[in-house]
């Protein structure tokens, strides 16, 4: 198309040749148009991340369809995939990010109360799925707060729904029916929905010969490397390490059930009393490595969430994944080995018992991980805790972690001492050496009074740390919540105990108590008293100690004489020596039984659905785990003993936009991007009909749902924001003349110019 | 023992990985034993079995040189992706805004035999062209172009894991352009590949460097092995189409690739006499 410039031309006719052949070929016209016509300033550019066909087959199709979008109406949009580590790092710790196509972190019913942590304000600099948006909206920020209060929690949620769809800070398109595929040959009797949810898998039926493993396929294998359960790392809610850590609660498809905890009673709540909840631990839930959970791990965790460097660093470091729920927790008051009351922050009950879904910490493993470091990516100070990978976890729950290859496989065995499947009356509890916990004190109290700077407060006598002051913040950096605890991990005594033998109310830190005689070397000293400081420190950051009702000697029966039967929780030791317990075995959790339903758990990795269906087909492997394409399930159908298994999930696929910058700092720009998505064409097309059209996140397309008021609804149409065009095909000219509504213009050659950044 | 040794590897790899490798040595050998009597000719296989102890021993330095860097490559694989996320520059979006969906045309040729035909060829066809020329210019009276070949084939690593760390991208299939047509027709050849590469090590592409630069070789061994001339610039060229065609790499990838080969020929002529 090249015009042979000739001698006889003049130049400027040359030129206009050039530039007519040129206007010829499309790509070329701005080019052309830059030579010819002043610069009109820069086009609108927003780049989509998401991740790879790989890790899931959904998501960048949506991606796809969202950039298609996009270009037509003149806004730049580069696609780049991650893999998942890559896109947390970026999306969610480090907010480099425009639009992001993902799924929302819960595949099961989420409470309400989920969408503080997503939406708040407050959350926007934080971690992992806090506000990785960065919206700040005082109206929904009111009404985050006041649904945790019971009255009226409905109507702010309404409230609240409203809100988030006008000013969309994300735009939800589709809650996906998510397959699972599954053999029958060997394990049968999966569960209908979500076949592969952490705890469905404990309900399966073992093959006839006996007790096998069970193998699981997916393509998600940060498991296999990395196994911490409170980093912002695993987003999901149905992560395997659900099963290596017990709860007080777990969450199931008909609710919250009991499960570490063999009894609450609530109390509170109304009249400006706070609510409570008086938990009683089951007997004796074992560690994986041998030893005891008591209620001082259960006060340890909350305390332990709501700062993983225990008042070590400069500003709280809390879990990233359990923050929001670690607030709900005022105060903890270690009552008895067993048993001890938490205080809420929230008059809800439906409120906080998401508080007890968290999964309970080993006190003498995490409380060694408070120490302040760099973080590795995203800049700033974090804790050990949130860093490490937690390669060998030790937790209390039913899998017990064996062996990983990363990348590769992670196994895991069945914990038999497990609560489900202990059917023992008694269990006998091995003398602990006690120059171990003295150890473990000593070293624990001289980091704090190294990193303390204003140290004097933490003598250390025999392992009492007797501080001379309560009243600052500093007073509780020395401890790790539970004061000083110290449950002895054996100790007998065949007499009953004099009450003024045991100088008791001395796990407190008032500075009045005087240093218990006798206890250097022993780990015993009134240590049941739970004076816990388990007070999480309120959202407004004062420096105020709150729930210092927690400092003082809780008078708990300990001085009472104890007789010989049962263990005494906190005495002089007379000697070690193992000691036989009798437990009372509670009901078990409801629809659980007590068949073991594996030898243990295996996890493969695979590099994508087509090998994690291949895996299933030859029998390599038993279930799948993660999102498997529409192509795919066509091959399980074929497979001998094989089905798929298909349950609506919460985990909504959505466009997350980063709301720092412009131009999606600007809600009405949201909203018009937002009526670019056809759900409807999404749904056939990528989906095959697998799943419904969502407009929140609550709801997963529910039209009975409790919490989406009738007119955001989809009914064939969201009318809220209802799509530019029908039947498929996209109106141009509607989405066009929207934005120009905003003041955006167009350059000639169809692209979105942002008004404020032309010359 | 090395049956020894093959044991061991073979416990150490799970059962699918273990059937596909099973599956390509036994093409690729079965190949490779044709084309020691068509295109090496028996005359020349006598005298390389003739002198095999010497041959080996003389090879030995170069041929540990490549293993060393083909090890080094493999474990350091999970390493330098992270890396390369964070040092390299992600070119996925800056490839596709170039060549747009020059892959997805090339993909609506498809058909089920043609895809079978690729498939092959990326995996079979790929390893002898690798394997093959090493037998063959072993047997060689004038050993100096095995010494070239081993040389550009390390440097084609070398070079290769550098541009993979600093620039990073996923291929076409990855990203919604194109269909991954050979792993949704083979899945179990995915367990092969995973093993060599990961997918966001895409640009430039080995596949088609290793094959160009064994082509170049090729033509330049037109004397002795008129046959393998032909035969290795149809099977480069099959390759390199198989590496599009079946949405693994983009065109971009293709062209670098090319390059790469050619120069590591270059080198490898320039410094191994």
């Amino acid at each position: 198309m090249a015009v042979p410039p000739s001698p006889q031309l003049s130049r400027r006719a040359a030129l206009a040749g050039l530039a007519t052949a040129l206007t010829g070929t499309a790509g070329c016209v701005g080019t052309a148009q830059q030579f010819f016509e002043p610069a009109r300033g820069p086009q609108v550019s927003l780049e989509i991340k998401t991740l790879p066909t790989d890790s899931d087959p959904y998501g960048i199709e949506i991606a796809r369809r969202l950039k298609n979008a996009l270009e037509t109406v003149g806004i730049d949009a580069p696609l780049t995939a991650l893999p998942p580590s890559e896109f947390t790092d970026q999306v969610l710790t480090e907010h480099d990010f425009d639009i992001y196509v993902g799924q929302f972190p819960y595949h099961r019913q989420p409470d309400p109360d989920t969408l503080r942590a997503l939406f708040r304000s407050s959350f926007g600099t934080d971690r992992g799925w806090q506000n990785p948006f960065g919206y700040i909206n005082y109206r929904a920020d009111q009404l985050l707060d006041r649904q945790r209060q019971a009255e009226d929690r409905f109507g702010a949620i309404a409230d609240l729904q409203a809100v988030l769809a006008r000013t969309q800070p994300a735009t939800p398109i589709v809650a996906p029916e998510e397959p699972t595929g599954v053999r029958t040959d060997r394990f049968t009797n999966w569960q209908e929905t979500a076949a592969t949810d952490p705890y469905n898998l404990l309900e399966v039926t073992p093959p006839a010969d006996g007790e096998q493993q069970l193998r699981l396929a997916t393509t998600d294998g940060r498991i296999t490397a990395d196994r911490n359960p409170i980093a912002a790392r695993f987003s999901r809610d149905t992560a395997l390490t659900e099963l290596v850590y017990d709860s007080l609660l777990i969450t199931t498809d008909s609710g919250r059930l009991e499960w570490l905890a063999r009894e609450i009673t609530w109390s509170g709540g109304a009249d400006g009393e706070p609510l409570t909840a008086t938990v009683t631990l089951r007997d004796w839930p074992g560690w994986h490595d041998g030893r005891f959970l008591s209620a001082a791990d259960v006060a340890f965790t909350y305390r332990f969430l709501t700062d993983t460097s225990l008042g070590g660093a400069q500003s709280a470091q809390p879990s990233p994944r359990y923050h929001d729920r670690a607030e709900l927790v005022s105060t903890t008051n270690v009552t008895d080995r067993h048993e001890l009351t938490i205080e809420f922050t929230t008059p809800s009950r439906a409120v906080a018992e998401r508080a007890l879904t968290v999964p309970i910490l080993p006190r003498h493993i995490w409380r060694e991980r408070a120490e302040v470091v760099d973080a590795e990516t995203g800049g700033g100070l974090t804790t050990t805790a949130l860093q490490t990978a937690n390669s060998s976890p030790i937790g209390s729950g039913p899998l017990q972690f064996d062996s990983a290859t990363p990348g590769q496989e992670a196994t895991f065995t069945r914990f038999e001492p497990h609560f489900l499947w202990r059917d023992a009356e008694q269990i006998t509890i091995n003398p602990e050496p006690t120059t171990d916990s003295t150890a473990a004190n000593r070293s624990q109290n001289t980091t704090t009074a190294g990193s303390d700077g204003q140290s004097q407060t933490n003598e250390t006598i025999g392992g009492m740390s007797a501080n001379t002051t309560n009243q600052s913040k500093t007073a509780n950096r020395s401890t790790d919540g539970v004061a000083n605890v110290r449950f002895p991990k054996a100790t007998v005594v065949d007499e009953p105990i004099e009450p003024n033998a045991v100088p008791n109310g001395t796990g407190s830190n008032t500075s009045t108590t005087a240093p218990p005689d006798g206890s250097t070397q022993t780990v015993a000293n009134g240590s049941n008293v739970a004076a816990d400081n388990g007070s999480s420190v309120p959202v407004n950051d004062s420096n105020v100690s709150v729930g210092n009702g927690s400092n003082t000697p809780v008078g708990n029966g300990s001085n009472v004489p104890i007789d010989a039967e049962s263990i005494p929780n906190g005495t002089t030791p007379r000697d070690d020596r193992p000691v036989t317990v009798d437990i009372d075995p509670a009901p078990l959790p409801e629809g659980y039984d007590d068949t073991p339903p594996f030898a243990g758990l295996t996890v493969e990795v695979a590099p994508s659905d087509n090998t994690v269906v291949e895996l299933l087909r030859s029998g390599a492997v038993d279930a799948t785990r993660g999102p498997l394409g529409v192509d795919v399930l066509d091959r399980i159908d074929t497979v001998a003993d094989g089905s798929v298994m298909a349950s609506r999930s919460h985990a909504v696929y959505h466009l997350g936009y980063n709301t720092r910058s412009r131009p999606l700092r600007n809600p009405h720009f949201r909203r018009v991007i937002a009526r670019l998505i056809d759900r409807e064409a999404i749904l056939t097309s990528v989906f095959d009909d697998n799943g419904t059209p969502a407009t929140d996140f609550l709801s997963a397309g529910r039209d009975e749902s409790p919490w989406l008021p009738a007119e955001l609804q989809w009914d064939g149409e969201y009318a809220e924001l209802p799509f530019f065009g029908g039947d498929g095909s996209l109106d141009v000219g509607a989405a066009k003349a929207a934005f120009r509504e905003l003041g955006y213009t167009y350059s000639t050659d169809g692209e979105l110019i942002d008004p404020q950044r032309s010359e | 023992m090395i049956d020894a040794l093959g044991g061991v590897v073979a416990g150490l790899l799970p059962a699918t990985l273990r059937a596909v490798l099973v599956e390509v040595i036994g093409v690729v050998a079965t190949l490779s034993v044709v084309g020691a009597g068509v295109i090496i000719r028996p005359a020349r296989c006598r005298s390389l079995l003739a002198e095999l102890r010497p041959r080996l021993r003389e090879a030995a330095p170069y041929l540990a040189g490549l293993g060393v860097v083909l090890l080094a490559n493999s474990l350091l694989r999970d390493r330098a992706q992270r890396l390369s996320f964070a040092i390299g520059i992600n070119i996925g979006s800056l490839i596709e805004g170039i060549e747009g969906g020059f892959v997805a045309t090339l993909q609506s040729l498809q058909t089920p035999l043609v895809t079978t035909y690729f498939s092959y060829i990326y995996i079979y066809g790929y390893v002898f062209l690798l394997i093959f020329p090493l037998l063959a210019y072993l047997a060689l009276d004038d050993r100096v172009t095995f010494r070239r070949l081993v040389t550009a084939y390390g440097l084609n690593y070398l070079l290769g894991v550098t541009l993979y760390v600093l620039f990073v991208a996923y291929g076409p299939r990855n990203v919604g352009i194109a269909e991954p047509l050979l792993y949704n027709a083979f899945p179990e050849f995915q367990f092969l590949t995973s093993e060599v590469n990961s997918p966001t090590n895409v640009f430039p592409s080995l596949h088609t460097s290793l094959s160009t630069t064994v082509a170049t070789f090729a033509v330049k061994t037109r004397k002795p092995y008129p046959l393998w001339t032909a035969v290795a610039i149809g099977l480069a060229t099959s390759v390199i189409l198989s590496t599009m065609y079946l949405g693994i790499h983009w065109a971009t990838d293709v062209v670098a690739g090319a390059l790469l080969g050619v120069g590591c020929v270059a080198l490898a002529e320039r410094y191994i006499d």
